[in-house]
């Protein structure tokens, strides 16, 4: 049986961009990756940058 | 009485004459940070010439060389931008709201930055190892420390910690500057091969989050408003920076998303009602929770562009930066995803006014 398509239900927001920070489509193509959280009201709680 | 002095004094309305002294006191203020931020660019050059003889550098990898050598170029535009006082500075100048910077009243700590008790300011031993042994660092440092000095107090009690770390990577990417706002982090990181300018540059940008994430607690309304007016004013690119505009595709990448999951998931949920026995059937509600999520999504996308489009006024605002700004008289017509234009100079003075309007 095929299961139902998991989406994601997390209020974080990934962002991916190359070394000059320009946006890159995905993960494997990232020098940079910037995470944000959300709470529900929209604010920011978190942010997290990582240089892969 | 001099009838000159006379004329003067009843032609001119009280609330223009406070206005025009404020702009004179704001200026005065920029200039004399123009003035330190230039004296330790030219110091740094100096240092990194020393460090980094222009003719020793063969000797260095090729990945390293390329590196320096960029440096050294981009340290000789900046100086060379800073002795015209920035490509822009006339135009920005002029457009610039009138913004008192606030006291600055605080007393220095041990380590001579100055603090209240609730602001720590912190080095790792590592780093603090790197700022004693090397002369860029240090340099860095100092200025730094500067540029933080310069605060008003009302901007440092924003921060619970600030951090100051120092790297020395051969060639390699790292972050110049973090925020982080559950924590009240202010992270500011330095490396002995990277443009002066951009050290100041990093605290005038992560002060600008930090009082951005300030606001959206105190003052939500406002912060719906100045973001109204971000969405309004960069309409067909108008980025303030490349740097913002580089977070502008993140709301229309998650409205793709959004598209692609949910069609995704109704092309699901059909089959699995005409052949029950081999698609897995969708939860109740699943469907309008994953809306829900993924509208939040696509507003929360926006807000970290908007976000950024504020700190890159308070580095224009607060600090000295008017390099990274293109001020163009017209935008093309074009998605503004990656490609940055520059931006109208009406554009600026409608996000100035947005900005003075958040921090009255």
């Amino acid at each position: 049986m095929k299961k139902y398509p998991r989406i994601d239900q997390s209020n974080i927001v990934t962002l991916y961009f190359d070394e000059d920070h320009k946006p890159v489509e995905n993960e494997d193509d990232a020098d940079i990756i910037e995470k944000y959280e959300f709470d529900d009201k929209g604010m920011i709680i978190d942010h997290e940058t990582i240089d892969v | 009485m001099d009838t000159d002095d006379v004329s003067e004094d009843v032609d001119e309305p009280s609330d223009d004459k406070e206005k025009k002294e404020e702009k004179i006191e704001q200026n005065d203020q920029r200039s004399v940070n123009q003035k330190t931020y230039h004296d330790f660019a030219e110091k740094y050059h100096e240092s990194f010439l020393k460090q980094f003889p222009k003719d020793k550098r063969d000797e260095l990898g090729w990945k390293e060389k390329n590196f320096v050598n960029r440096v050294d170029r981009e340290l000789e535009e900046s100086l060379t931008d800073m002795n015209h006082l920035g490509k822009n500075n006339k135009m920005i100048d002029k457009l610039m709201p009138v913004m008192p910077m606030g006291k600055n009243t605080q007393p220095e700590n041990k380590s001579g930055f100055r603090a209240d008790k609730g602001t720590k300011t912190t080095i790792t031993p590592a780093s603090k190892k790197l700022v004693e042994s090397n002369p860029l660092v240090k340099i860095q440092h100092d200025g730094l420390r500067e540029a933080w000095n310069a605060l008003p107090d009302e901007q440092r009690d924003l921060i619970g910690e600030f951090q100051i770390r120092a790297i020395d990577n051969e060639a390699g990417q790292y972050t110049g500057g973090t925020y982080n706002h559950s924590k009240k982090k202010l992270t500011v990181t330095l490396h002995p091969r990277a443009n002066m300018q951009n050290v100041f540059n990093n605290l005038h940008h992560e002060i600008g989050h930090a009082q951005y994430h300030k606001l959206m607690e105190t003052s939500p309304d406002k912060i719906k408003k100045f973001n109204e007016a971000v969405s309004l004013a960069t309409v067909w690119g108008n980025n303030v920076t490349a740097y913002a505009g580089s977070y502008r595709g993140a709301k229309l990448k998650a409205k793709q998303y959004m598209k692609s999951a949910i069609a995704d998931l109704d092309l699901h949920i059909e089959n699995s009602k005409k052949h029950p026995e081999r698609f897995q059937p969708v939860p109740d509600g699943y469907r309008e929770k994953s809306v829900k999520t993924l509208t939040r999504r696509i507003e929360n996308a926006e807000t970290i562009y908007e976000n950024e489009t504020h700190s890159a006024l308070a580095q224009l605002v607060t600090g000295t930066n008017t390099h990274d700004i293109n001020i163009v008289k017209h935008t093309k017509k074009q998605p503004a995803i990656t490609n940055h234009r520059g931006i109208r100079k009406e554009a600026l003075e409608e996000l100035f006014n947005a900005y003075k309007e958040l921090h009255e």
